[in-house]
């Protein structure tokens, strides 16, 4: 089964203009639901997990007329993002299409995770933008923005030592790493300087991302620097081919991903092709965001949330799971529906 | 032709009109669908019949509902030998009750929800509002202002929404009840909108607003933000119509806390909209990812109402995907005393679910866009007759199952959830329905 | 119209006398119909020498108690502690109060409260420490607020104090069997009751799981107590950040740096969704009231002050009971009100202070005339009823004197009658209304005027909050200022046209969804300072009809504007990408404040396509904003209007003034003509 159903695609597309007359716009339906897991079979733990909607212990916000804030801040409030979103799975993109896409990016306010082809130059502005990882062509401007290095359980610390080395100045160094079951290694990659965690299900680990973040969150919360809590000074992003949109996105905020690095989806919704022309690719993926930061101000409104980073990421009580077994839902810290 | 000469006042109506009195035939479609074929067949021959085609719901095998793998442990027992129509009706049972703490009287117990002027296109509310009175059942107005048709049947309630469309003291004293709706199933916190170009004369008049000015109803009541300002509009509706008033809302997380709230603050009833329920327009992001099924919500604000000794007289009306005589009979174990119809009623009328509602094009003229000049219109006298029909044969298939369970009368079932048995259902699932569990069919 | 749990505090200041318990029972009975009988409580605090803390906890048994003592002990071994006191007996199958005095660390006391409690619900529930601060005393129990301070003996004990607090409960997400989930809820040597139910529970509890904190009740009101206790006594922020912190307040993207980093950091102890809280605090040297209020203030606060007393309250009927006259005001969404023992006033919960203007002190006026009602003991039915009576004798006017918070007051009535109102109406005065004219001499609360059709409603007063909801047809005139989210759903339909005239200034989201008529904002009491009189959001979704707004109003406070650091960024991009010159977005950069519309006047075509859609959306309809004065057009649609509100009021000379020499914003959405076919859609 493909984890793109037709409802998936045709939605994404119509919020990056490709399909339909209102680009930007959360796509409208009518009559019920069809998704999983009670019609459509589920095929991650995300299927199964449901946000809250406000009724009559609290109200609802319209996020068309009210303030709702989408806005996420990383590394001690030295970068905003005006949404919990960054564009990964740039490779294999047509090498002229990444200036477009980058400006795009920093236009709307997102983060975009460069994994290699870094271009020769790139505005100081949008630099503090680009969660850059191929630093083989480190160039004067890489102290403005966020470094990104791969780490495995075993070797973070020497990792670490040598990307300091080259980038003493860097305060934005991040590591990318496999879902891991184990929690006390988020832990210890935090104590070891890195600034924010890309758990990343793209590379393999022992358990879903769902858990693997839930996990990480949770132990970054038991732990403390000083005596403040790690997890509230560690940036904590969630990244997955599979990610398919802004409610997955939302969900996994609720298990604590500040953001989550989107990466089909985008290629999906835009109809990604090598001889698309720049400005209609940079045109589609600024629909797209909006649209999905629509999306995600649905949700909050519904639940009665006006402040994303604040009140949605980590925090399971606004969500509720239907018929996981115990064993999940105690690792996810999520109750069961009707509880 | 009945249908003409009624709308003719506010539509007028062209000479080549073609009236809809037959079903579409269902399109080929390549993605799942809830509402399958066979349960929209079934639903078709009960309102052709007005008899009942079956006892135990063979459509449940086809989704993956909680409420599909739950079971009446009767049905196990029988090991799977279906009847087959016909079926004859047992005359000793009854599926009467008395709803709102004794102050209403219902033939059956089915309420047929919530749907307004302007998402239907005007002949189906009407039809559903005279069935409700040729059946004896309820039907909720919705927000869309009172229909003149609709306002000249008995058994309906009067819908108190955020934006009070249409609603003074007069209007709030045409139902038996008042429904203040908070939320519904679909898109719980979610606003309507309707554009202005839609707002014609007949919704003007009906909404007391301008012809062209959109019509927006906001995402919470203003005046409610907490279970107590609720209990102020209660009592501030009961001090104008002295009608029993029933909060609707859509299940979320806190549906237990809720349910007992409500009771708390001195309604007498609730309505729970579960997900998965039907909707004219709404958000997909919504729709797909809020909320939580009927089966859990009821089972939890039942026993949430019952250990807060508030369950007594009180009337829990269950709806969400309820497709089914034993999908309702499901809900009255689980703590329901009114199941709800909503997608049924439309099936009955001829809807093909083709999810075009908030287009405006719908191929059964259900839905369709209220305009000037229709081409096209649904029978008002087919489909009251379908409706009627349907909650007829649908009776008769709950009295059907009653029997089965060796009862004689509905008030038996209800709460009695050591009558089911969930089959493949998760442990936290089973404790919230108070439901006993096996790993496979026994 | 937001009732919900009742809330009272009451501080004296440092010249009066200590406050008697009987005020706070006053000050919270007197909102007896918002709460229920599951559950009330007191809580006083006093300044003293005494350095002990008194323990105090709900036990099921006396041995229960003892081994709570017993724990203590073994967790304190070097303090000083006293054997456990009953403090009441229950009537029914309850918990019974016990208090200790213990001489020990805070934060080994803390600790230890942690502990005990932790084990005091391991393997079946037998008990509770709730309230172990040096300077407060918690008194809470299951039954209104007189069945409590009946229960503890408050006032034959002879406890007073220098704060009270105190609540009424209807529970939102607990059950209500236990006094252990009675407000107030108190950590250290703080103390708070809560209306609301707020939406980051969720988040505040791991913020909280993450410092430490083991054991809850598990209701939002005490998460709140934590974190204030916590981030004061533990942190040692003062008392101002730690209310702006979970206050939560809308910042509109611009503040400085340092309060972003501060907000950011704790931000798992902000709090959303809708709340309001009255807390107490005392530091050892001074004692504190602390009121605040979510930002988008759903829930009701008001505070207030005289000679004597500062105040802070649910309804405004609560402080009047106890000070007829004295000043009250309300709070501004997302702000806090700070007073002292010492200090008096230390913020005021508004931005500027609140200016009065309408308040008339007729409160309190004895009946002038025979057959005047007296509502002073009648609930809202009798009232109505005997109202009906008067009406049913072809009466053509009712006084009513003694009206102290009375709700639904002319609900179903149908009636051309004028009513006549001395006191402080209760909340929905006059909903539904299709003929009545009200005149209220004090200040109205909150939802007065919801789907009125016909009549008129005339306030010698201010209006709290969601005022004129759903309007659709007479008059609505209040002298002096008015809540949040006045005149929203505003609509009129063929000859029906409502009017809103406010004489003062009014909060945020005025006139949102507005569907049709007129709003009028006079801010008279203003007049002469650059003060804007209306607040954030005004005119959000507005469709149709018309507001005019004495004064300027910044373009971005029209309608809902993105943040602006996101326009400029994006603005920015386009001069990266070589679409704008660098001098125009330098132009934009430097205005203090910009609108869609202003921005229209300043880019070129393309650019402001671009840009746009940050703005607009399917939903958007373009409002058009003029600021002017009034013109010929103006004066004839408003004049008769205005000129009959001066006379009412007898502000002629003010409002003549402002008609001829004052600008107006004026609002209305553009009209574009109705050709293009948008999908419907409809719930």
């Amino acid at each position: 089964m493909s984890v793109w159903r037709q409802d998936i695609v045709l939605n994404l597309r119509a919020l990056a203009g490709v399909e339909g007359k209102t680009p930007g716009e959360p796509p409208i339906t009518s009559m019920g639901a069809t998704n999983p897991p009670f019609v459509e079979k589920p095929q991650f733990i995300l299927d199964h997990i449901v946000s809250d909607g406000a009724q009559v212990t609290r109200p609802s916000i319209d996020p068309y007329r009210e303030p709702t804030e989408t806005e996420i801040l990383l590394f001690d409030s030295e970068l905003r993002l005006s949404m919990p979103i960054i564009l990964g799975g740039l490779i294999g993109c047509e090498p002229s299409h990444i200036p477009p896409l980058l400006l795009a990016c920093f236009r709307m306010g997102v983060g975009v995770h460069l994994e290699s082809g870094q271009p020769p130059s790139i505005q100081r502005e949008i630099r503090r933008f680009v969660f850059l990882e191929d630093t083989s062509a480190a160039s004067s401007t890489d102290r403005y923005g966020p470094l990104v290095i791969r780490v495995d359980d075993q070797k973070f610390q020497s990792v670490l030592e040598a990307l300091h080395a080259r980038f003493p100045e860097s305060s934005q160094l991040v590591a990318r790493l496999p879902c891991y079951s184990q929690p006390t290694i988020y832990v210890k990659i935090a104590h070891a300087g890195f600034k924010a965690l890309i758990i990343d299900e793209d590379l393999g680990g022992d358990v879903p991302l769902e858990l693997a973040l839930s996990l990480a969150d949770r132990a970054l919360k038991a732990d403390k620097i000083g005596d403040y809590p790690t997890r509230y000074m560690v940036g904590l992003i969630a990244s997955g081919s599979r990610i398919r949109g802004s409610a997955d996105i939302f969900k996994l905020g609720g298990l604590g991903a500040d953001a989550c690095i989107i990466k089909d989806a985008w290629r999906i919704a835009v109809d990604y092709r090598q001889d698309l022309a720049g400005r209609l690719l940079s045109e589609r993926l600024e629909n797209l965001l909006i649209g999905m930061q629509r999306e995600i101000k649905l949700l909050m409104g519904a639940a009665g949330v006006s402040s994303y980073q604040s009140t949605i990421v980590g925090s399971r009580e606004l969500f509720r799971a239907l018929d996981l077994p115990h064993d999940i839902l105690y690792k996810l810290g999520v109750k069961p529906a009707g509880e | 032709m009945v249908t003409a000469n009624l709308t003719r006042d506010a539509t007028g109506v062209r000479s080549n009109l073609v009236v809809m009195d037959r079903y579409l035939s269902l399109p080929k479609k390549n993605n799942t669908e809830f509402w399958t074929e066979a349960r929209i067949e079934h639903i078709r021959r009960l309102a052709t019949s007005g008899r009942p085609q079956m006892v135990w719901d063979r459509c449940k095998f086809e989704t993956s509902r909680i409420i599909d793998r739950v079971f009446f442990k009767r049905e196990l027992d029988e090991g799977g030998g279906e009847s087959e129509p016909p079926l004859d009706v047992p005359e000793d049972v009854t599926d009467s009750i008395y709803a709102f703490y004794d102050r209403l009287w219902m033939r059956h117990p089915l309420y047929l929800g919530d749907m307004s002027f302007g998402a239907l296109s005007g002949i189906p509310n009407t039809a559903i509002a005279r069935a409700a009175d040729l059946t004896g059942t309820l039907a909720g107005v919705g927000e869309g202002g009172l229909h003149p048709e609709v306002g000249m049947c008995r058994r309906i309630a009067i819908q108190w929404a955020s934006a009070r469309f249409g609603l003074d003291l007069d209007v709030l004293n045409r139902g038996v009840a008042v429904v203040i709706k908070i939320g519904q199933g679909a898109k719980p916190g979610i606003g309507g909108h309707l554009p202005g170009a839609k707002v014609v004369e007949i919704i003007s008049l009906t909404r007391r607003i301008p012809v062209g000015v959109d019509a927006i109803s906001p995402a919470p009541h203003h005046d409610i933000y907490s279970i107590e300002d609720l209990e102020q509009r209660i009592w501030a509706l009961k001090e104008a119509t002295g009608k029993p008033v029933i909060v609707k809302v859509a299940a979320t997380n806190y549906i237990p806390y809720i349910a007992s709230g409500v009771a708390r603050m001195g309604a007498d009833g609730i309505i729970i909209d579960g997900q998965g329920a039907g909707t004219g327009a709404a958000p997909a992001v919504v729709r797909d990812n809020v909320g939580i099924p009927i089966e859990l919500a009821v089972a939890a604000a039942d026993s949430m109402l019952r250990r807060e000794g508030l369950r007594e007289g009180f009337t829990v009306i269950a709806a969400g995907r309820v497709s089914s005589a034993e999908d309702a009979a499901k809900l009255v174990a689980l703590g329901a005393d009114i199941p709800s119809i909503g997608t049924a009623a439309l099936i009955a009328m001829g809807c093909i679910m083709v999810h075009k509602c908030h287009i405006g094009f719908c191929p059964a003229v259900i839905t369709n866009r209220i305009d000037e000049n229709p081409r096209k219109m649904l029978s008002l006298e087919a489909s009251t007759r379908w409706v009627t029909n349907l909650i007829e044969g649908w009776s008769a298939e709950l009295k059907l199952i009653l029997e089965r369970l060796g009862m004689k009368s509905i008030e038996e079932l209800r709460g009695r959830r050591d009558l089911l048995v969930g089959v493949n259902v998760s442990e936290p699932s089973l404790r919230v329905l108070g439901i006993r569990g096996e790993d496979s069919y026994s | 119209m937001k009732s919900g749990c009742g809330i009272f505090g009451v501080l004296r200041l440092v010249h009066s006398k200590p406050i008697q318990p009987s005020v706070a029972l006053s000050g919270i009975e007197c909102v007896r119909y918002r709460g229920s009988r599951l559950g009330a409580g007191f809580a006083t605090f006093k300044l003293g020498a005494d350095q002990r803390s008194k323990v105090k906890l709900f036990a099921k048994t006396e041995e229960d108690a003892k081994h709570v003592y017993n724990s203590l002990r073994a967790h304190l071994p070097d303090s000083q502690m006293s054997q456990p006191v009953l403090e009441y007996t229950p009537t029914e199958r309850n918990l019974a109060s016990y208090n200790m005095y213990v001489k020990a660390d805070a934060i080994k006391l803390w600790r230890a409260v942690q502990e005990i409690n932790m084990e005091l619900s391991k393997d079946g529930f037998r008990g509770r420490i709730y309230s172990w601060g040096r300077y407060v005393d918690v008194f809470k129990g299951i039954g209104y607020p007189a069945d409590v301070y009946e229960m503890y003996g408050i006032e034959s004990k002879g406890y007073q104090g220098d704060l009270w607090i105190a609540h009424t409960r209807q529970p939102t997400n607990s059950p209500g069997r236990y006094p252990i989930w009675s407000h107030p809820f108190a950590s250290g040597d703080w103390a708070i009751v809560h209306n609301g139910d707020i939406s980051s529970f969720g988040a505040n509890m791991e913020l909280l799981w993450s410092l430490g904190y083991a054991s809850f009740v598990g209701t939002d009101s005490e998460v709140i107590a934590y974190l204030l206790d916590y981030l004061t006594n533990f942190q040692h922020l003062n008392v101002q950040e730690v209310a702006k912190i979970l206050c939560n307040r809308f910042t509109n993207g611009i503040v400085d740096h340092e309060t972003v980093k501060l907000l950011h950091r704790w931000r798992g102890a902000r709090l959303d969704g809708p709340f309001s809280v009255i807390a107490g605090y005392c530091d050892g040297y001074d004692v504190y009231l602390l009121a605040f209020a979510d930002r988008f203030k759903f829930r009701p606060i008001v505070v207030g002050q005289d000679e004597n007393y500062v105040f802070a309250a649910s309804e405004e009927a609560q402080i009047r009971t106890i000070s007829p006259a004295a000043r009250v005001w309300t709070l501004e969404p997302g702000e806090y009100f700070l007073a002292s023992l010492k200090r008096g006033i230390l913020y005021p919960g508004r931005a500027l202070p609140e200016r009065f203007h309408g308040l008339t002190h007729v409160s309190t006026a004895k009946p002038f005339s025979a057959d005047m009602i007296d509502a002073s003991h009648m609930d809202y039915q009798k009232l109505n009823k005997v109202i009906r009576e008067r009406l049913k004798s072809s009466a053509l006017e009712v006084n009513i004197h003694g009206v102290r918070g009375q709700r639904y007051i002319g609900v179903g009535i149908k009636s051309t009658a004028k009513l006549r109102i001395f006191g402080t109406p209760g909340n929905c005065l006059g909903n539904l209304n299709a003929g009545l004219r009200i005149e209220v001499f004090g200040n109205v609360q909150d939802d007065v005027g919801d789907v009125m059709t016909d009549g008129s409603i005339i306030v010698h007063g201010d209006a709290r909050d969601v005022l004129a909801q759903a309007f659709q047809g007479g008059k609505i005139y209040i002298k002096g200022n008015a809540g949040n989210r006045c005149g929203i759903q505003m609509r009129e339909f063929r000859d029906r046209k409502p009017i809103l005239i406010v004489g003062g200034r009014v909060d945020d989201y005025l006139g949102e969804y507005m569907a049709g008529g007129i709003i009028v904002v006079l801010g008279l009491n203003y007049l002469g300072t650059d003060v804007e009189v209306a607040g954030n959001c005004v005119a959000s979704g507005m469709v149709g009809g018309r507001i005019y707004i004495r004064g300027r109003v910044s373009p971005s406070k029209i309608g809902l504007a993105p943040p602006r650091v996101d326009v400029l960024r994006y603005l920015w991009g386009l001069v990266l990408e070589g679409l704008l010159p660098e001098t125009t977005y330098g132009k934009i950069a430097s205005l203090a404040d910009f609108s869609l519309q202003t921005l229209k006047g300043i880019l070129p075509s393309e650019t402001f396509k671009a840009v746009s859609k940050l703005y607009t959306s399917k939903y958007w309809k373009e409002l058009v904003s003029e600021y002017r004065l009034l013109n010929n057009e103006d004066v004839s649609l408003l004049g008769s209007y205005l000129q009959e509100f001066a006379e009412v009021f007898n502000l002629q000379e003010e409002v003549s003034h402002v008609i001829r020499h004052e600008p107006f914003t004026v609002i209305y959405p553009r009209q574009w003509p109705q050709t293009s076919v948008v999908q419907p859609e409809e719930g």
